[in-house]
């Protein structure tokens, strides 16, 4: 073997360490980390996008904007969507949550309004929502949004997508806005 | 001297398999890295396609990999270890090569409805009804004529195995079936036991239904054909890489196989318990009862000892081979084995993925806790793990081995392959993971929209981690996928175009005889009648009685009509 053939050998046995090195190193701290993360969840509370799961321990400083009838809900976008109701209404079926959205495309590209998630002031997630359907520039919809609340609960937080239409995607504007003191009516 | 010397024939069968597996294999990569981009909203306004084409996309990736790429891969795959391990030519080569012929039609008629969706002046209409092909989407007939000529063909291939074994037997009675051709006539039991449902499903509904003869079908039903079939066709994928880890890992770590007879053991548990599962796919499917899906829990539970088994066997012979080498201590001799040469890594690393597959394939088959992942991301993030690199990277170190014998030719770019494995196991690592944890999370699949932005992370609470995070990391490991992919392909094709008879080969195909050979086993185990004829009763019994109850209101009720895609 010439010192050339001897200094290829030794330069591939280097690469082939250094490469089984990171080969196992890096999916070793991926899911090394992964599992230290879920156990840290799971026995200590930690982590995630909303660590506190649908049950909040912590008395957090409301920071949603309030909102009210008549208010804009995304003020940012160029479509207007104008809270026109909000109200609890009681039933012999239950409590529901009615949300009703006025939205105006006053844009200029195809528009969406998405009414989403539902937080109660107990801190319960009530999944539902509505959406309208794509808005051209100029359209008007009036949206309304149905939820049923757990017993007892009046609901705190809505979160609301604005979706405009851009080529083959989307340009989303998200915002939870808050209620305060929202009528009950049977 | 090489195979391609011993059995020109049959080496020139496999080249053609290969070579379709490979164009698939590209194609349906490619298909893999768009999908993985848009889905996660990385360069997404880049990309040529919008959500409409996603699931064009997606039905490309899925049939090009899941259904081509795999059974011809087998398909020729098994053409070589019959040949080799009986020691004789196939019996009738005519057989075979229409066989080949029927799938690589099938696979054009399909392919063609699939790049519709593209490209509409193709012929026929566009068929984006994704790999498992469910009622009430329709695609264009052509898509499933062409599924059924890919299933037929392969039905005709895998009969020219066992009209070769009878040849065999006749000039060796008495004799134990050698290992490979043992493993690959069992699994073409389970194929041919398993593929009945999918055929009832193309040929008697959706073929019909699709050219307008009936106008409906009963979804239950033809999802229950479908799943009849569905869960089996993974055991199709997983029976050849274990073909390769028993008899040809072994070799290539410096040892030999530790037992022939568990390794028999291991495949006549996949004939019998293979098929009757595939209610776990349907735990969510309303009109089955509780008792069936619950029956068929238990058995896709038992499948875990196969798999238990052959973690055992596989390692065990690893470890044989490694102390030949002069490893030594407790795990001292993992150092030993040959981690530089690509046709080992890839095949040894593909067996480690496995192991994690299986044990989220477990809370896949438990029927309470699958409710929790659903048609979540969690289930193709399982699936990569399995089919993709269970099979998929064991096939690419088969193919570093076994492309050299059939073509004759010496493997080019050496370097590049030994570290192609590698990037496979990262990119794979940081994709799965990122899905497992982001169907945990509650992501759905199928869906070409992110689903991180808007309503954001709030109907999505990801126990560690964010969301954007684990779609980073998917865009990541896709696309270290798809440059692990290419490299294989440069290396394949630079192998493949390169003048013959430039160097001597410096692959050796022998195979040496286990450690503990097929006398030290109960002759029972070869017996595959016995074997099949158990497999349909337990089918019978998993599927008798509910199929019965769908097929006793109206065959064709509650039916849907066709919902055109």
């Amino acid at each position: 073997m010439t010192d050339t053939d001897e200094d290829d050998d030794v330069t591939r046995r280097w690469l082939i360490r250094a490469l089984i090195g990171l080969g196992f190193g890096i999916p070793i701290a991926i899911e090394g980390a992964t599992l230290l993360g879920m156990l840290d969840s799971q026995l200590f509370g930690g982590g995630g996008d909303d660590s506190d799961g649908n049950e909040s321990d912590e008395t957090a400083t409301p920071t949603e904007p309030v909102v009210a009838v008549g208010d804009e809900l995304l003020p940012g976008t160029a479509p207007a969507e104008t809270l026109t109701d909000a109200a609890v209404v009681t039933g012999d079926d239950g409590r529901r949550f009615e949300v009703t959205v006025a939205v105006e495309n006053t844009g200029e590209r195809a528009y969406e309004l998405r009414l989403g998630v539902v937080r109660t002031a107990d801190g319960t997630r009530v999944d539902g929502g509505a959406s309208t359907d794509s808005l051209e520039p100029g359209a008007s919809t009036a949206l309304t949004a149905t939820y049923d609340l757990p017993d007892g609960e009046t609901p705190a937080t809505l979160s609301v997508v604005g979706a405009e239409s851009v080529g083959t995607g989307e340009r989303i504007t998200q915002r939870t806005v808050r209620f305060e003191d929202v009528p009950v009516r049977d | 001297m090489t195979f391609i010397d011993k059995y020109p024939n049959e080496a020139k069968l496999v080249r053609w398999h290969f070579g379709v597996g490979f164009i698939a294999l590209a194609i349906g990569g490619l298909f893999g890295l768009v999908q993985a981009l848009y889905r996660t909203g990385f360069f997404r306004s880049a990309l040529p396609i919008n959500a409409t084409d996603y699931y064009t996309v997606l039905t490309g990736h899925g049939v090009l990999l899941a259904l081509v790429f795999t059974t011809f891969l087998i398909c020729g795959f098994f053409v070589w270890a019959v040949t080799r391990s009986l020691g004789r030519p196939l019996a009738h080569q005519r057989v075979a090569w229409v066989g080949f012929l029927s799938m690589l039609v099938g696979t054009v008629l399909a392919t063609l409805t699939i790049l519709n969706g593209f490209a509409p002046a193709l012929p026929f209409e566009s068929a984006d009804v994704l790999y498992t092909f469910y009622a009430p989407l329709k695609g264009h007939p052509a898509f499933y004529v062409g599924a059924a000529l890919l299933i037929v063909g392969s039905w005709v291939v895998g009969a020219e195995y066992f009209l070769t074994y009878r040849e065999w037997r006749a000039d060796n009675p008495g004799e134990r079936i050698p290992l490979q051709t043992f493993m690959v006539l069992a699994t073409f039991i389970m194929w041919y036991l398993s593929t009945l449902g999918v055929a009832v499903e193309v040929l008697v509904f959706l073929v019909p239904w699709s050219l307008g003869w009936i106008s409906q079908v009963d979804p239950l039903l033809t999802r229950t054909l479908f799943w009849y079939f569905g869960h089996p066709v993974v055991y199709f994928w997983l029976l050849p890489a274990y073909v390769a880890w028993y008899t040809i890992l072994p070799k290539l770590a410096g040892g030999r196989l530790l037992s022939d007879p568990l390794a028999r053991v291991v495949f006549v548990l996949f004939v019998l318990l293979s098929t009757p599962v595939g209610f776990h796919h349907q735990y969510l499917d309303p009109g089955i009862a509780d008792g069936f899906k619950f029956i068929a829990m238990t058995n896709t539970m038992m499948l875990l000892l196969p798999s238990f088994l052959t973690a055992f066997t596989v390692v065990a012979s690893l470890e044989h081979g490694a102390r030949q080498r002069g490893g030594g201590g407790y795990f001292g001799w993992l150092r030993a084995l040959p981690w530089g040469e690509p046709a080992f890594s890839a095949m040894a690393l593909a067996g480690l993925v496995f192991a994690a597959g299986g044990f989220s394939g477990m809370i896949n088959a438990g029927m309470n806790i699958n409710y929790l992942i659903h048609n979540t991301l969690w289930v193709p993030g399982h699936f990569h793990l399995t089919v993709g690199t269970a099979f998929g990277l064991t096939m690419m170190g088969v193919s570093y081995w076994l492309v050299p014998q059939i073509t004759g030719k010496r493997l080019q770019h050496k370097t590049i392959a030994a570290i192609q494995p590698y990037i496979w196991f990262v990119g794979m690592t940081l994709m799965s993971n990122a899905m497992h944890r982001g169907g945990l999370a509650g992501l759905p699949r199928r869906t070409a929209e992110p689903l991180f932005r808007g309503e954001g992370a709030a109907p999505f609470d990801p126990v560690f981690g964010t969301i954007a995070e684990m779609q980073l990391q998917i865009a990541v490991g896709g696309t270290l996928l798809f440059v692990s992919l290419a490299l294989f392909l440069v290396v394949m094709a630079g192998t493949w175009l390169t003048q013959s008879g430039v160097a001597r080969l410096s692959v050796n195909g022998a195979i040496p005889a286990p450690l503990s050979g097929p006398e030290d086993s109960p002759r029972i185990l070869d017996n595959l009648k016995v074997w099949t004829a158990i497999a349909v009763l337990l089918v019978v019994i998993a599927y008798g009685l509910p199929l019965w109850s769908m097929i006793a209101d109206g065959v064709l009720l509650p039916g849907s009509g066709p919902f055109p895609v």
